[in-house]
């Protein structure tokens, strides 16, 4: 049977440490007595103890610091993968060519990229050929 | 004291006594090398590989001047008794040839002596002379029509095949670490940042962001550090007549104590004058020659920092790269930064491109050769 006593005060000190890598302050201590005590209050006789208190902080601050060493390690690769996936910006007077190359996503940036700027390259000569001789032209 | 002799043309013009280095019959070609030309007004580099692998078979840096030998010079002073010398067998021999530098500010300005160096580098790519060659050669930003017609002249009947790409677009390919790409946190030089490639004739600046820059993103500077080198040149005469330093010499000086930013004084420095040691005081003129080339440079960064689009701008001012030779000049990425700073521009990162500055435009040329399709490399028709 779940202990519902037990899971709010997890909840309870699971927050506090997040609050506390969010906004580090001093007070500690007290917010997790501070917990304890309405919880106590509400859920009276079963309610967690104080030495049960001391052995949730310690989980719940093994959980929280695990959970931001991976956040740490994922959210740059999310950001990373999601600049990828997203479309190209629009630059005011693009050039004449299509789209601009974007990089493919997540991995090496495949050869073929670098040939498709050649192209645009190509593009952008090819353009300035016919204007030149469109100019020439009586 | 020797002062480098250059002539509008060579005297004579002797055969080239080096490997034959003409473009062998499309028949009798043994195997495809690709080549990425770094051609410098001051130093090219050359990178070449085999077509179809990733090994660098090649990699050469070589001062761009050619040496004809000068009449009535004695067997055996020359070795080999090679009629024309190139890059530092040229330099090395300074007395007893006709020194002359094919380029002048990013383009060619001797056609013959360039396509003599063109031999010259396609007998060292390719010794046998019996290889297709295909080059990637790097040109100033927006170079004219009539600057890439004069490469491909020279190109014609030594490379096959022949792509010609900016330099500062190139030295982007070529500082980028192919190995990073899509780890957290690092970004790709080609797809946000700003180039100053600051070599010898031109300093070329380039936005890179992701497309093949267009002649807006570009802009070349015929100002660099051959200049410096007259300004200091000049300086030096002013404050110490008849002090007899060659240009070559006063380069040297540059190359090692140039600086940006407040005088440095004193910067004494030991040279040879008519056979007697001298120390020269320099730092005052030092100084003065290289922060022109900042007052040359900054206002093409910021002219090119507005082309970008809002929403890369930001991003941009943290990726701008410093590359070529000027790259070595002392606080240049400092001082670059802190106008920017100080001029309120949001949170500016001016970087140095690195030790191997020398060589990242031959590398992009290197990487462009090998990615290039093979309807995009052009054909050199007389």
């Amino acid at each position: 049977m779940l202990d519902l006593p037990r899971a709010e005060l997890s909840r309870r000190c699971r927050q506090i440490w997040i609050d506390h890598e969010r906004n580090p302050h001093g007070s500690l201590e007290n917010d997790f007595v501070s917990a304890l005590g309405e919880i106590q209050t509400r859920h009276g006789d079963a309610a967690p103890s104080e030495d049960d208190l001391w052995e949730i902080v310690r989980t719940e601050y093994d959980r929280v610091a695990q959970a931001s060493a991976v956040a740490e390690l994922l959210l740059p690769r999310i950001s990373s993968l999601l600049q990828e996936r997203a479309p190209s910006p629009i630059k005011h007077g693009s050039p004449h060519t299509e789209a601009p190359v974007t990089p493919s996503g997540g991995s090496r940036a495949p050869i073929s990229n670098i040939a498709d700027l050649i192209e645009g390259m190509l593009d952008q000569q090819r353009d300035e050929t016919r204007r030149a001789g469109n100019s020439h032209r009586p | 004291m020797t002062t480098t002799a250059v002539l509008e043309k060579p005297a004579a013009q002797p055969t080239p006594t080096t490997a034959p280095a003409q473009a062998a019959p499309r028949g009798q070609k043994s195997k495809t090398m690709l080549v990425g030309f770094d051609l410098g007004t001051n130093k090219s580099c050359i990178l070449a590989g085999n077509a179809g692998s990733n090994d660098i078979g090649l990699s050469k840096i070589i001062p761009s001047v050619v040496g004809y030998v000068k009449e009535g010079i004695v067997d055996g002073i020359i070795a080999g008794n090679n009629s024309v010398l190139f890059g530092e067998d040229a330099l090395k021999n300074l007395l007893h040839v006709d020194l002359l530098a094919p380029l002048k500010e990013g383009i060619i300005a001797h056609p013959d002596a360039a396509k003599d160096f063109f031999r010259h580098v396609r007998s060292v790519v390719d010794p046998s002379g019996t290889s297709e060659i295909r080059a990637v050669v790097g040109i100033p930003a927006n170079a004219g029509e009539p600057a890439r017609e004069d490469i491909r002249q020279c190109a014609l009947g030594i490379f096959d095949r022949i792509l010609l790409i900016p330099e500062p677009f190139l030295a982007a390919l070529g500082f980028r670490d192919d190995a990073r790409l899509g780890q957290p946190g690092y970004v790709d030089p080609v797809t946000n940042s700003l180039f100053i490639d600051i070599g010898g004739g031109t300093s070329d600046l380039c936005l890179v962001q992701g497309y093949f820059p267009t002649r807006e993103d570009q802009i070349s500077i015929p100002f660099a550090g051959d200049a410096i080198d007259e300004i200091l040149h000049a300086e030096l005469n002013r404050m110490y007549p008849n002090n007899g330093l060659s240009r070559l010499k006063v380069r040297e000086l540059k190359e090692q104590y140039s600086y940006v930013g407040p005088v440095r004084k004193p910067i004494d420095v030991r040279v040879i004058i008519g056979g007697k040691a001298h120390t020269l005081e320099l730092g005052e003129a030092l100084g003065r020659a290289a922060n022109t080339l900042i007052d040359k440079i900054y206002p093409a960064l910021t002219t090119l920092i507005s082309r970008a689009s809002s929403d890369s701008v930001v991003a941009l001012l943290q990726n701008i790269i410093i590359t070529g030779g000027g790259s070595q000049i002392k606080g240049i990425d400092t001082v670059l930064q802190k106008r920017l700073t100080d001029d309120g521009y949001e949170s500016p990162k001016v970087k140095l491109a690195g030790q191997d500055y020398k060589r990242y435009v031959a590398v992009g040329a290197l990487k462009a050769a090998r990615a290039a399709r093979e309807n995009q490399w052009q054909y050199l028709l007389s």
